[in-house]
């Protein structure tokens, strides 16, 4: 991806992503960075806050799930309806920040479809 | 259930919003700055005062409360389409006042002074009181009482609300493009708001009334 804007930088433009079984819609937010979206449609598993701890410390209260990753992104997660949102640093090139999101992101979908459910 | 407005100013307490490595806040899906409030204040100040006694001085608060629709559009439509929104504020909301209501305090977690709801009539006018607001906080501490509102910013900001939820509508979760925004901004239906009050001409707090613009 380049990090030269278009004329239209301003407006908000949505792609959307697919790993595994999830759909990401990837925001070009601003002239330095995406932002990432997804919902699985249902609540997570409590339990999945402390396999996240892999990625870095988890904050907030129970029903707010924090991971900020330095040099990376933070992740932002509503466990209650599955949303996540992965903010990059802008600092990161857009292929990096990319990366980032997408390695998370399929650990994520491990995580959340087992093999056994997605069979 | 109700807001909670304690339990909110606790989650978002809770998020340790501070510059990270690269000076920034990442949350609520933007990047927030931290700096010293007078380093805004002083900024817009000298606009408003360099044209003092010019004939402009309309035109400087025009100005100056612009820039707090669009941190009102961004901020405030930001949060509210967020996943901590979703997380912490959206399960108390059971009217759509309440996405108001849990703005609100989401404001008050970020230390911009105090802001209460003294009256709000759905689709026609808000008022907000705000005790110790740091722009006007600021005004003072820096210069004399002031003849005129120096609450400019946080009336762009009262106006927002209302316009992100009546004008627009943000809980449907809309995408915060500069095509919306006009939408919302420059119709004939869009609110502005006004101060009543204000602590930097001497009153003891601001209160800002938000009504459809004439």
């Amino acid at each position: 991806m380049s990090e030269t804007e278009p004329d239209d930088r301003r407006e908000q433009h949505a792609t959307s992503l697919q790993i595994g079984s999830l759909s990401v819609s990837v925001t070009r937010s601003c002239v330095r960075r995406d932002l990432y979206d997804l919902t699985v449609g249902r609540a997570l598993d409590a339990a999945l806050r402390g396999e996240l701890e892999r990625w870095g410390a988890v904050r907030g209260p129970p029903n707010l799930w924090v991971i900020d990753v330095p040099q990376r992104h933070r992740i932002t997660i509503a466990p209650a309806i599955g949303r996540v949102v992965i903010l990059p640093r802008i600092e990161r090139s857009r292929d990096e920040q990319s990366a980032h999101a997408t390695e998370f992101l399929r650990w994520f979908e491990q995580a959340v479809y087992p093999s056994a459910e997605r069979s | 259930m109700a807001i909670d407005e304690r339990a909110i100013v606790d989650a978002v307490a809770g998020l340790e919003l501070r510059g990270n490595e690269e000076g920034l806040i990442p949350a609520f899906g933007l990047h927030l700055t931290t700096h010293f409030a007078n380093y805004y204040n002083r900024s817009s100040f000298a606009v408003a005062r360099a044209l003092e006694g010019s004939g402009l001085e309309e035109d400087a608060r025009t100005l100056l409360v612009e820039a707090g629709h669009v941190c009102a559009f961004n901020t405030f439509g930001g949060i509210m389409r967020s996943a901590e929104w979703d997380a912490v504020v959206a399960p108390m909301i059971s009217s759509r006042e309440d996405w108001i209501r849990g703005m609100v305090a989401v404001i008050n977690a970020f230390g911009w002074g105090r802001w209460t709801i003294r009256e709000l009539i759905p689709d026609e006018r808000l008022c907000i009181e705000i005790e110790n607001g740091y722009e006007c906080a600021g005004w003072l501490k820096d210069y004399p009482v002031s003849h005129t509102p120096r609450c400019y910013l946080a009336a762009g900001g009262v106006a927002g609300l209302m316009n992100l939820l009546y004008v627009g509508d943000i809980t449907l979760r809309p995408t915060l493009s500069d095509a919306y925004y006009s939408e919302l901004f420059r119709d004939a239906r869009s609110f502005g708001a006004r101060a009543t009050s204000c602590l930097a001409c001497g009153d003891d707090r601001c209160v800002l009334v938000a009504t459809r613009q004439p």
